[in-house]
């Protein structure tokens, strides 16, 4: 433990421009330690945009935070201290729920990654608090002992662990930053609802729209393949033929980047491909019953080989959306995968020797 | 309650409990995001072993390696 401390006063880069913070910041205050930046407790629109950048996937990188010990309202020495991680959306989705109240909080560095993945990571460690609270002097800005961790940082912190080199005591506050305000008022006592994480309707269709945007990076693949099969088939209506069948595609995938996230907890199965694989049948009645405006309404075997290649990426996508849910373990995605592979495997190239077969008869 | 309604595959969670190093402090009910855990005369026991996403929070966090659980890499 104490070499990983000593290794983090070598790595420190106090270098992390705050020029994407500006709006963020609403004075400063005095203290004991020096001029402390206020934080905004009100989000303006340059926040909501960069979030909805964020959601789509659009610089995800570039929204570090300056780390250190920042204020909200007018805090004072025996105000509470809540730590975070250097990640712009954590930091707003925190500050945004911290209206009417006087305390501290303190930023540390997470390579600008939210407080979960940090955990996992190990960027949100003990040792990393600890190097925090010793370089930010918190000893001599605040008169108690006790640090507020996120909940959700707990795969990564041993609480016992800072107290031991800090004399502060780390206690893990609630999941959700809307919870703080009760929790605080409560008395610094989480209730057991404030320590379920969850995974609502709101929460599910959040992650949605990125799970569809990154699914789509290898569509061209797919486009070029259906208009290379189509050239060989005719060349005849071949644009047309080509955007239909792909438009066929999309769908599929964007039934279970969409639709399978909005309904998962009323799909049958308990393993997401199959959960994909039974939206995958639905989906093939109706390309199926509707085949001519998709234009694959050559043979039955190219109907067929066009369904089988569609359930296979579905079912591919389902169980790559295990990664966005919060509630599937490691061990669990590794037996799903497992039986994944063959039924995609025997999917792919049944799709592809039909598609062929069509092609020589 | 929703987060009741979504569950995964059953008995695969990879987690052990070593009661007989539990102090009953409780450390590791306070970390768990799902409920998994309980204490039970004292010592730690398992609530819904199913619902455990294996983040190794508890384990982290028990001061007396009473848990041991196999985190996933990444
Ligand atoms: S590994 Fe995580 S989910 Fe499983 S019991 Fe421990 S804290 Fe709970
Ligand atoms: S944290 Fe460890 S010692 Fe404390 S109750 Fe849990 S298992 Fe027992």
């Amino acid at each position: 433990m104490e070499d990983k401390i000593l290794k983090k006063y070598s790595e420190d880069r106090c270098n992390i421009s705050d020029k994407y913070m500006a709006h963020s910041i609403n004075g400063e205050i005095e203290t004991a330690i020096g001029n402390i930046k206020r934080l905004k407790t009100q989000l303006v629109r340059k926040d909501h945009l960069d979030h909805l950048k964020v959601r789509f996937g659009i610089h995800r990188d570039n929204y570090h935070v300056p780390t250190g010990v920042y204020a909200v309202g007018t805090p004072h020495k025996e105000s509470p201290i809540l730590v975070t991680a250097n990640y712009k959306l954590t930091l707003d989705q925190l500050r945004r729920e911290l209206k009417n109240l006087n305390l501290w909080i303190l930023v540390i560095d997470t390579k600008g990654i939210n407080v979960w993945c940090a955990a996992g990571k190990g960027s949100f460690s003990a040792e990393e608090i600890i190097y925090q609270v010793k370089k930010n002097q918190l000893d001599e800005l605040v008169n108690h002992r006790r640090l507020i961790l996120p909940q959700l940082s707990a795969p990564g912190v041993a609480a016992h662990e800072i107290f031991k080199y800090t004399g502060f005591k780390g206690e893990f506050g609630p999941i959700r930053a809307s919870d703080i305000k009760s929790y605080i008022e409560n008395g610094f006592k989480a209730t057991g609802e404030m320590r379920r994480v969850t995974f609502t309707l709101k929460e599910r269709l959040l992650v949605s729209p990125l799970e569809f945007i990154m699914s789509m990076k290898h569509f061209p693949i797919v486009l070029i393949l259906i208009f290379l099969y189509n050239l060989f088939k005719t060349t005849e209506g071949l644009w047309i033929s080509t955007v239909m069948t792909a438009f066929a595609y999309v769908v599929a995938i964007a039934i279970v980047t969409l639709v399978l996230p909005a309904l998962l907890p009323l799909l049958p199965f308990r393993m997401f491909f199959v959960k994909a694989l039974f939206l995958a049948v639905v989906w093939s009645g109706v390309v199926y019953h509707f085949r001519d405006f998709f234009f694959i309404y050559g043979s039955s075997y190219e109907t067929l080989g066009h369904l089988l290649l569609m359930a296979s990426i579905m079912g591919y996508l389902g169980t790559n959306f295990t990664g966005s849910t919060t509630f599937t373990s490691f061990s669990g995605v590794q037996r799903e995968t497992l039986r994944l592979i063959p039924v995609v495997a025997i999917g792919v190239l049944g799709g592809m020797a039909l598609l062929l077969l069509d092609l020589f008869i | 309650m929703e987060y009741m309604s979504l569950s995964y595959i059953k008995g695969v969670a990879n987690i052990k409990l070593y009661p007989d190093k539990c102090s009953g402090c409780g450390g590791c009910i306070e970390v768990c995001p799902h409920n998994v855990l309980i204490i039970e005369d004292h010592k730690v026991a398992f609530l819904d072993q199913d619902n455990c996403i294996e983040c190794g929070g508890c384990m982290k966090n028990c001061p007396f390696d009473a848990i041991v659980v196999k985190t996933g890499v990444g």
